[in-house]
């Protein structure tokens, strides 16, 4: 069942930068599913679209659509639909920083009855016991890890249907990767969460998502489970550095490699 | 002595009037320098009230939530339209509603020296509280209400439920958006507050004083006063109206009265060439919206 | 090619022919728009183009009308001598004026100009007390080429020169590399700097030339009234200066002359419109209060919904009429 389903969209910048010409993916319930691609390929503007935070840029929309649940949401007002249960933790700018870890969790709007939020506070608390620790902390004080781990969470106690991460490893160093990577799947197993994922890091991604969508110059090059993915040699030459000739035959995955991923 | 408690008057004048700047600066991240003439508009509304009822314990309530109302639709209907504009534009709004403002008030209450006391039958009387200090009984409730003020404001922005989003949508309005917290209802509620402790201040002024449009001036030497301790931070707007009420009380008394209403710019540039983001303000980027 | 030069050419003649037909106290209007029109160029120069906010205006106006009004009246100082003294004094406050735009922007740059006009207009208040001139100062008409200007229409010419040479003197400071120097400072700072442009440089030379044309306006203003006081320099003048700005239309030089004949021509409006009204004779006592009011709600109007002003209204105008979107 796909909760979410984006259609042949397009998204242009400024009127002049075409950003997406075409992008359809969907993203089935209960599932992580993840976008990977260089820079540029339109990771972030699909995720933008489609959490409506996308006026900001100065973007719009021109083609296509996006429905969740089943009801058109493209060009509706941000806080729409937020309130639908589409949850963006984006790529900066993710915590209060003068509030502290606990005033962080506290401060967000959940779709959830009271008597739920406070237990999906604790779930998400048990599941990062680092942020039980520096509940008094000043969320400006945390490590890069800690506060992805606390702007994961306080979208955790949205009690989102969908959640949208942007870039969720970016910056961080690999062991912390692994750590919030297992979290957010024990997460997704324990609240039967549907995340859809930007990242750069397609070992990343291939970890944690189950399916995944290879984006470049604006269009989906490449879809399937990750497992699929994983063995397709173009995808291991551009993205995974290994190939089934070594680095030697570049002509399949010259397409991939324009992006600039090497 | 006397000198001391003509210091806490004025810096509870101040106090009591620069918690608005700071409070819409912080949430809102908009700098109203319309906060005087507001200030204004309130104290006449208690002379419209006392119109209708005499009894100052309805009049000055009633006054006051008008003021809240009206500082809530000042967002709604203008402010905010200019979200997401300029720095220039949204100052210039600001100065236009107060020039507006005042156009209004001469129109409809006319220029005249007014007496808002009269009616609700008020009168200050002078009272010995320490050897060597009067103070009025006035002055003496304005100090009260001033620390009953900074009391809640900051017992409700650190524990309440919408003084934690407040704090929150002040930090990263984008963050709090996509978190579930309503932007407009927390900038309408903060101009209401604003409008409010302004109009209280403007009332307790007019109350002693009488009112006219000079009541403007005040709002704008307590500017200074809110900058000098940072545009967002209320514990910074009380030390700054000390700073600034301090200053102003022992330059007239040993040095020229002429003074008075300069003093608080001399200090506002002082800091700005020092310090621009105040003693306790949040150091920026000195050209956010 | 002849397509522009034809309506400059009807428009500057209609302009020199003025005299001919108007009355004095149209003349007094014209007179009143050219002499606004020199301080508003210098504020678009400053704000609409180099991007620098500044709430001082009025500040300088003052400071170039008191130069010109202590010398004439201190050391009997003539017009000729008068004039560029103000520009001096510009220059000079100019400079201080525009340090703190090294270091500030937005809000804390427009509080610091705004701060700086109160102290200029207190030094002004207290000259003016410690010196008995607790009315104001008087300064006899000027003399230009032998003859004393005293009607509106001998003053025209001059002050049409004036405004002329300061437009033609703005434009061609804008297509030099100093316009471009401004453009670039404008919006985008960092990558101004980036590029070799010197920043600070850039911006002060824009207080300076800016605030020197300014002080000469002020001081052409204190010769045409005859009269030079403190309280005609209020905050309400620098909004009056800001609002021609942003009424013309932000980064053009027609702008500010729009918006100076606009706002010029405003309270005068009005006058003629409240006395159309019954009630006119009520209205009468609070003409000023109305002034203030319609002010503020037309300078709301073009801020929340056309903020390209007028300039922008005749743009639109234009495409529609040629069909495009």
């Amino acid at each position: 069942m796909s909760l979410l389903s984006v259609d042949n969209l397009h998204v242009t910048y400024q009127r002049a930068i075409v950003a997406l010409s075409g992008v359809s993916l969907s993203v089935p319930e209960g599932h992580i599913t993840a976008i990977l691609g260089a820079n540029g390929a339109g990771k972030s503007t699909t995720l933008r679209a489609i959490s409506g935070f996308i006026g900001l840029d100065n973007a719009r929309i021109t083609k296509g659509s996006v429905r969740f649940d089943g009801k058109e949401v493209a060009g509706l007002a941000p806080y729409r639909i937020t309130a639908l249960g589409v949850v963006l933790v984006p790529e900066r700018d993710k915590v209060f920083p003068n509030l502290t870890v606990l005033e962080n969790l506290d401060v967000v709007t959940s779709r959830a009855s009271p008597a739920k939020r406070a237990e999906l506070q604790a779930t998400v608390l048990d599941h990062f016991p680092r942020l039980k620790q520096l509940l008094n902390r000043e969320a400006g004080l945390l490590s890069g890890g800690e506060r992805q781990m606390l702007a994961l969470a306080s979208a955790i106690v949205c009690a989102p249907r969908l959640l949208l991460i942007d870039e969720l490893s970016l910056g961080l160093a690999p062991v912390i990767v692994e750590e919030i990577a297992g979290r957010l799947r024990e997460i997704r197993d324990d609240l039967n969460l549907t995340v859809l994922l930007v990242e750069q890091s397609a070992a990343v991604a291939f970890r944690l998502a189950d399916n995944a969508y290879v984006l470049e110059h604006g269009e989906v090059a490449l879809s399937g489970s990750s497992v699929e993915l994983q063995g397709n040699s173009a995808v291991q030459g551009a993205y995974l550095g290994t190939g089934a000739e070594g680095r030697r035959s570049y002509r399949d995955a010259r397409r991939l490699r324009e992006g600039g991923a090497a | 002595m006397q000198l001391i408690v003509n210091i806490v008057v004025l810096t509870s004048i101040y106090a009591l009037v620069s918690c608005g700047y700071v409070l819409i600066y912080r949430v809102s991240r908009v700098l109203n320098l319309a906060h005087g003439e507001l200030m204004m508009v309130g104290a006449y509304l208690l002379l419209v009230t006392a119109g209708y009822v005499t009894n100052p314990m309805v009049a000055i309530p009633l006054a006051a939530i008008l003021s809240l109302t009206m500082g809530a639709l000042v967002y709604l209907l203008l402010m905010r339209r200019m979200t997401g504009e300029s720095v220039l534009a949204a100052i210039l709004t600001t100065i236009a509603l107060g020039i507006l403002l005042r156009g209004l008030i001469v129109i409809f209450f006319s220029a005249a020296h007014q007496y808002p006391s009269v009616p609700l039958g008020l009168h200050s009387s002078s009272i010995q509280i320490l050897p060597g200090a009067r103070i009025s009984t006035l002055s003496l409730v304005l100090v009260l209400v001033t620390a009953a003020v900074y009391g809640s404001l900051f017992a409700a922005l650190r524990l309440s439920r919408w003084g934690l989003r407040m704090r929150a949508a002040g930090q990263n309005p984008l963050l709090a958006a996509q978190r579930g917290i309503n932007l407009h209802f927390i900038y309408a509620l903060v101009w209401g507050i604003a409008m409010f402790t302004g109009s209280v201040a403007g009332m307790l002024i007019s109350l002693d004083a009488g009112l006219d449009q000079t009541l403007v001036l005040i709002g704008l030497k307590a500017f200074p006063a809110a900058l000098v301790g940072g545009l967002d931070s209320l514990l910074g707007a009380l030390v700054g109206s000390l700073i600034v009420a301090a200053a102003e009380v022992l330059l007239i008394q040993y040095v020229n009265p002429l003074l008075a209403d300069v003093v608080p710019f001399l200090i506002l540039i002082a800091m700005l060439v020092l310090r621009p983001w105040g003693l306790f303000g949040t150091r920026e980027a000195l050209d956010r919206v | 090619m002849y397509k522009r030069l034809v309506p400059i050419a009807l428009a500057v003649c209609g302009l020199v022919a003025l005299p001919i037909w108007a009355s004095t106290s149209a003349m007094d209007i014209a007179n009143q728009i050219l002499l606004a029109s020199i301080g508003a160029i210098a504020l678009m120069l400053l704000t609409g183009f180099a991007g620098q906010i500044s709430l001082g205006h009025a500040g300088l106006l003052a400071a170039g009308a008191f130069t010109a009004g202590i010398l004439a009246r201190e050391v009997g100082a003539p017009f000729w001598v008068g004039i560029p003294a103000a520009g001096a004094t510009g220059a000079m406050l100019g400079l201080i004026f525009g340090l703190p735009s090294l270091r500030l922007r937005g809000i804390y740059l427009a509080v610091s100009t705004l701060a700086l006009h109160f102290v200029v207009i207190y030094l002004g208040g207290e000259y003016e007390t410690r010196r008995g001139f607790s009315t104001g100062i008087l300064i006899d008409p000027p003399l230009v080429f032998g003859r004393e200007l005293w009607d509106p229409r001998d003053w025209y010419p001059l002050l049409l020169v004036c405004a002329g040479l300061t437009w033609l003197g703005a434009r061609n400071l804008l297509r030099a590399r100093t316009g471009r120097s401004w453009a670039a400072i404008h919006d985008t700072e960092p990558v101004a700097a980036a590029l070799g442009i010197h920043v600070a440089r850039a911006k002060l030379t824009a207080f300076v030339i800016s605030s020197t044309i300014t002080a000469m306006a002020g001081a052409l203003f204190a010769y045409y009234r005859g009269f030079v006081s403190i309280e005609a320099f209020s905050l309400f003048v620098t909004i009056q200066y800001v609002a021609m700005i942003i009424i013309g239309g932000m980064g053009t030089l027609i702008g500010a002359v729009l918006g100076a004949a606009f706002v010029t021509i405003l309270p005068h409006a009005i006058e003629w419109g409240t006395s159309l009204l019954p009630t006119s004779r009520a209205l009468a006592g609070s003409i000023f209060a109305i002034n203030y009011a319609a002010f503020g709600v037309i300078m709301i109007a073009f801020l929340a919904l056309e903020p390209g002003g007028l300039v922008g209204i005749a743009r639109r105008l234009r495409g529609l009429i040629r069909g495009r979107g």
